[in-house]
């Protein structure tokens, strides 16, 4: 067994840094796409598909990310798939993405005054003409914020691929302190990265609250 | 009949007329058999205390709100049918509202621009033009490039105005237009306004300036629990009212 040093460790972990951004990658931009398809089926599929994708979203936000996981990992492959960690981490982070993003995106239309509405159909628009228009460039500015912020949930969540066994930078610490018994030195490592990435997306979470908050 | 005689009483026909208008939410009757005409080029304020169905009322012509009994004519046309037809009907009137209900994120002159080019479909060089003939008659020409945000509360109303005769409606709706606006700036909308009735506009208005029914209103109507209660010429209205409801609204308005 391979002796580390200090920063044979830091190296190591470094080395599998570039997995939990893949990860997090496909788990934000899978998880916008599926959002985009639910919000558009929900606010335009009338009643039945509107209390559809509430009933998809809250049976995803109710099971915890872990179980997402495991199901992904030991249920898939009853079904006769290959699954590796990967892409079993992969569905259970865009599951839950997509239910979070769909519920805030919503919300944003919802929240656009119903006044914005009324003077725009008044004047003779048609429904998806006021929705272009008049409801999505404000809703967007409202949707900008909440979503940048769960990004930074979104790079946590990746710790739990971990579990499934897929080599993100959670993964490799625990190993590392299995052969190392530097517990401290390399949590403490692992958790300043996720500092490092989350920090600068808070930051220009806030930033971006400030710059869309134009209505009054 | 033929053609010309169809023309010729359309042309006759009041520019709005309410025929036995009922309208219920849930078991609340917000409108009883609401009978009226509006004639073209005239000016009908509507008042009464709050409840009394003035906004739903208003609201049915260009239905916002649809009536569930009688019947609502614009140019002696039924407002009521299928999308398409009310949207034909929303592009001949014109609505301005409580809260303004200007598009925040678009400047003054885009505001007054979108309808023209998504709904009238004009070029947006001639939307533009006249656009900025609008905020000129309104006197905000100078603030087209302004955000709602970055305007007062009189100068948004009055580009809500000139974005409602942008379309080139042959009714405008005015609802409660002065009620969210602070003291000072009241004025400045009535006088836009009063300019407009000067200018032979028919304007259907729910207001309780009676400062501006007496000034321009040709009738004025009193409205309470959903019932047209008065229908005068204002200088009659002012001078003596038939109902003690009347009265007593006048008298808590007044002082």
């Amino acid at each position: 067994m391979s002796q580390f040093t200090t920063l044979g460790i830091v190296e190591t972990i470094l080395g599998k840094l570039p997995w939990t951004l893949l990860l997090s990658a496909i788990a934000f931009v899978g998880g916008a796409v599926v959002a985009g398809l639910l919000t558009t089926v929900a606010i335009l599929g009338g009643r039945i598909a509107n209390a559809s994708v509430s009933i998809v979203i809250s049976t995803v936000q109710s099971t915890p990310l872990l179980m997402l996981m495991f199901l992904c990992f030991f249920g898939l492959p009853l079904f006769q798939m290959e699954i590796s960690p990967l892409l079993a981490a992969s569905c259970a982070l865009i599951a839950f993405t997509a239910a979070y993003l769909t519920e805030a995106w919503r919300a944003a239309l919802r929240a656009v005054h119903v006044g914005q509405w009324e003077a725009a159909l008044s004047s003779g628009m048609r429904h998806d003409q006021v929705l272009l228009a008049i409801i999505l460039p404000q809703a967007v500015r409202i949707a900008i914020p909440p979503t940048v912020g769960f990004l930074v949930q979104v790079v946590k969540a990746t710790a739990l691929a971990s579990i499934v066994g897929f080599m993100e930078i959670t993964r490799v610490g625990t190993v590392l302190n299995n052969i190392t018994f530097r517990p401290f030195f390399v949590f403490a490592i692992i958790g300043a990265l996720y500092m490092a990435l989350n920090l600068p997306i808070s930051l220009a979470a806030r930033r971006l609250e400030r710059r869309f908050n134009f209505n009054r | 009949m033929t053609p010309e005689a169809t023309i010729l009483m359309l042309q006759d026909a009041p520019a709005i007329e309410f025929r036995k208008v009922c309208k219920w939410f849930g078991n609340f009757q917000a409108l009883a058999d609401v009978d009226l005409k509006i004639g073209k080029g005239e000016r009908v304020v509507i008042c009464g205390p709050s409840g009394s169905g003035k906004s739903t009322m208003v609201r049915c012509v260009n239905q916002l709100e649809q009536h569930q009994n009688g019947d609502i004519l614009l140019n002696g046309v039924t407002v009521a049918g299928n999308a398409a037809h009310v949207r034909n009907i929303r592009r001949r009137v014109g609505m301005v509202f409580q809260q303004f209900n200007l598009y925040p994120h678009m400047t003054a002159l885009q505001n007054c621009v979108i309808a023209q080019r998504l709904v009238a479909r004009r070029r947006r060089p001639e939307a533009e033009d006249l656009a900025r003939t609008y905020l000129e008659r309104v006197k905000i020409a100078d603030k087209a490039d302004r955000y709602p945000h970055q305007l007062s509360g009189g100068q948004q109303q009055r580009v809500a105005i000139a974005r409602a005769l942008c379309m080139q409606s042959e009714v405008i709706l005015f609802d409660e237009p002065t009620s969210a606006l602070d003291p000072e700036m009241i004025r400045e909308v009535l006088d836009v306004m009063v300019g407009l009735a000067q200018d032979g506009l028919t304007m259907i208005c729910v207001t309780h300036e009676m400062g501006f029914a007496r000034q321009v209103a040709d009738a004025v109507v009193f409205m309470d629990q959903g019932r047209i209660v008065e229908i005068a010429a204002p200088s009659d209205f002012f001078k003596e009212q038939k109902t003690q409801r009347a009265k007593d609204f006048l008298a808590q308005i007044l002082n």
